[in-house]
């Protein structure tokens, strides 16, 4: 097992070090230039050059490659031409927002997904199994940037239930910043209004997520949990004379777990990648807002940070799944030792 | 209701979305191919006095923001949305089924070197990748269709990998490899054709999720340039006018959604087929 373990993160080292590679050598083969952008429109040759110079962007390609990769290893992503600022910096000042967004998206996916997958299985065929299989249906070829701001027209233009843009309303005053979870640190400042005020500001965001992902979501849990009911086990529960809830939920969604764990892998993977387009539909202040900003005004520092802590996610939570699988699934455990 | 009768009431109505489905495709066929015989006006030209006008029978779909008509330009980007979602699935289908079928027939370090590619491909995350080639190469449907391809194979290699390592143990591959048969025929005589009706059910669904993927970089502005009617590109173009003007958001991200719908109830038609 701590072999197991071992190889894995060897592995995931090395992800992130290819990954580091082919997003330096991308973003450097740019035609635009970030010096003269920096610059100004109306600088002088030398102004560029000196510029230039400052960043290291005049070194040979390599040699830019070896300083920037040295720097990874001392937690130092370069620095954004935009903000003017350490990108590690504005990583940490961003992140938050983003996991923010994230974990409690994540959060209210997993047991809404969950919920639908078991009351649609209760009896396959049924109505409720029907309508579940509409909404997936329906669910899956909505573009989430469009349901996004479907949303928005809603919730925010029409029926203004929901404010828009932010973390929290400009005017009110934000607790002090702790963890910098603004939900949590509501609470920790011991304010409940401010609490509900951040939750207004993450309502929308959060369910357009949540919308997206779960579709596919309860699609494949449905599948997962259909498998298990056509098992010989089931049909000795039953025969043991165990009502169909404590079939249901002793026995198959016990099972079920191992495929569900792998689809929440997949859905949590394909949610890392993508929640930038969350964040710029809402402006939500996040390493994904911040990185698309930088993009556009060809900053690229910011964007090799985003991959890399995008990747590093990816990798820890595949590991994570791994260290996981044997605990719901004792069976696992002679493959993986 | 008895079982027989379930199972034969569930497969009628699932032929029945089948065909809505083709429908929709065939229709989205003829936009992409004669698109000039079903728009009622040109896509590009303006007509300033026009602008921001709501459907009416005119304008089906209502106008946008310099009098063009939205109907005639979700007509005409049918070819640029749906053009560059297909060109990337068989790219991604050719390569990933290639990819597949080597490594599910080498020796086993091979086999696993391909497969750790694989995941280090599933690893990266496939906006900044596209947001670093746009930054590259410049943006444009070029760069987006670059960009898709290059991480859309891993699930066909993956897909098409357990198959051939299912085929090997199938009594006529074994049955061929006693003959004496060469691998190289083996793999395109035995192996290859059975894989592929498993990756043509992956590849009409996966349609479907490209266009998705497609329009969202070109809401970003990473693809179709202005005055490209492009889908995702008539949805970012939609933005500053969402609240007063709410056809011009609705019909084209409506189209998108129909497409990709159709093409997902297309698979899974396929795949019942399949098993059948």
């Amino acid at each position: 097992m701590a072999g197991f373990i071992g190889r894995r993160i060897l592995w995931g080292a090395l992800v992130l070090l290819l990954v580091a590679v082919i997003t330096f050598f991308l973003s450097r083969v740019v035609p635009a230039d970030p010096a003269a952008f920096l610059a100004g429109q109306n600088a002088s040759e030398e102004t560029v050059a000196r510029i230039r110079a400052e960043h290291g962007l005049d070194q040979p390609m390599l040699l830019q490659f070896r300083d920037y990769a040295t720097g990874l290893v001392q937690g130092d992503l370069g620095e954004s031409i935009r903000t003017r600022r350490p990108v590690a910096q504005d990583m940490a000042q961003f992140l938050p927002a983003t996991l923010e967004l994230l974990l409690v998206s994540f959060a209210a996916y997993l047991v809404l997904s969950l919920s639908l997958a078991i009351l649609a299985v209760r009896r396959p065929g049924g109505a409720m199994d029907g309508a579940v299989r509409l909404f997936t249906m329906l669910g899956t070829g909505i573009p989430v940037f469009w349901l996004g701001m479907a949303l928005q027209f809603v919730f925010y233009y029409k029926l203004q239930w929901f404010p828009l843009g932010a973390r929290f309303p400009i005017r009110e005053i934000a607790p002090p910043e702790v963890t910098g979870f603004l939900l949590v640190d509501c609470l920790i400042a011991g304010n409940p209004g401010a609490f509900v005020s951040a939750l207004q500001y993450i309502a929308l965001p959060a369910l357009t997520v949540v919308l997206n992902l779960l579709a596919v979501g309860t699609r494949m849990s449905r599948a997962a949990l259909l498998a298990e009911r056509e098992r010989l086990y089931v049909r000795t529960a039953r025969g043991k004379g165990l009502s169909p809830r404590q079939v249901l939920f002793g026995h198959m969604l016990r099972n079920a777990l191992s495929p569900i764990l792998t689809v929440t892998t997949i859905q949590f993977g394909y949610l890392l990648s993508w929640v930038i387009l969350v964040e710029v539909i809402f402006d939500w202040p996040g390493i994904g807002l911040y990185a698309f900003q930088s993009f556009q005004v060809f900053d690229y520092s910011p964007v090799i940070a985003l991959a890399l802590v995008s990747t590093f996610g990816f990798v820890v939570l595949n590991l994570l799944a791994d260290l996981l699988y044997p605990v719901i699934d004792p069976r696992v455990e002679a493959v993986t030792s | 209701m008895s079982a027989p009768a379930a199972t034969f009431r569930a497969a009628r109505r699932i032929d029945w979305l089948a065909m809505a489905a083709l429908v929709v495709v065939a229709l989205l066929a003829v936009f992409a191919l004669m698109p000039g015989v079903v728009a009622p006006y040109d896509p590009i030209a303006l007509d300033v006095v026009n602008r921001l006008k709501p459907p009416s029978p005119a304008h089906p779909f209502g106008t946008d923001e310099a009098g063009r008509d939205i109907f005639s330009r979700v007509i005409y980007g049918t070819r640029y949305s749906m053009g560059v979602a297909l060109a990337i699935v068989a790219f991604a289908a050719v390569f990933g089924t290639l990819y597949g079928v080597v490594s599910g027939m080498a020796p086993r370090w091979l086999d696993n070197l391909m497969m750790r590619i694989v995941d280090m491909v599933f690893g990266f995350p496939a906006l900044v990748l596209a947001l670093a080639i746009s930054a590259a190469i410049g943006r444009g449907l070029d760069s987006v269709t670059l960009a898709l391809s290059l991480m859309w194979w891993p699930g066909f290699a993956r897909l098409v990998r357990g198959e051939v390592l299912r085929l090997k143990t199938e009594p006529h591959v074994e049955t061929a490899r006693a003959l004496g048969l060469g691998p190289v025929t083996i793999m395109w005589r035995h192996i290859v054709p059975f894989v592929m009706s498993a990756v043509n059910v992956r590849a009409t669904t996966d349609i479907g999720y490209a266009l998705v993927a497609v329009t969202a970089l070109s809401f970003l502005g990473l693809g179709a340039t202005s005055p490209t009617p492009e889908w995702g590109l008539l949805i970012r173009d939609s933005r500053p006018y969402f609240g007063s003007a709410w056809w011009y958001l609705v019909f084209p991200g409506g189209i998108v959604m129909l497409t990709a719908t159709a093409c997902s109830l297309l698979g899974d038609a396929l795949d019942a087929r399949k098993g059948a």
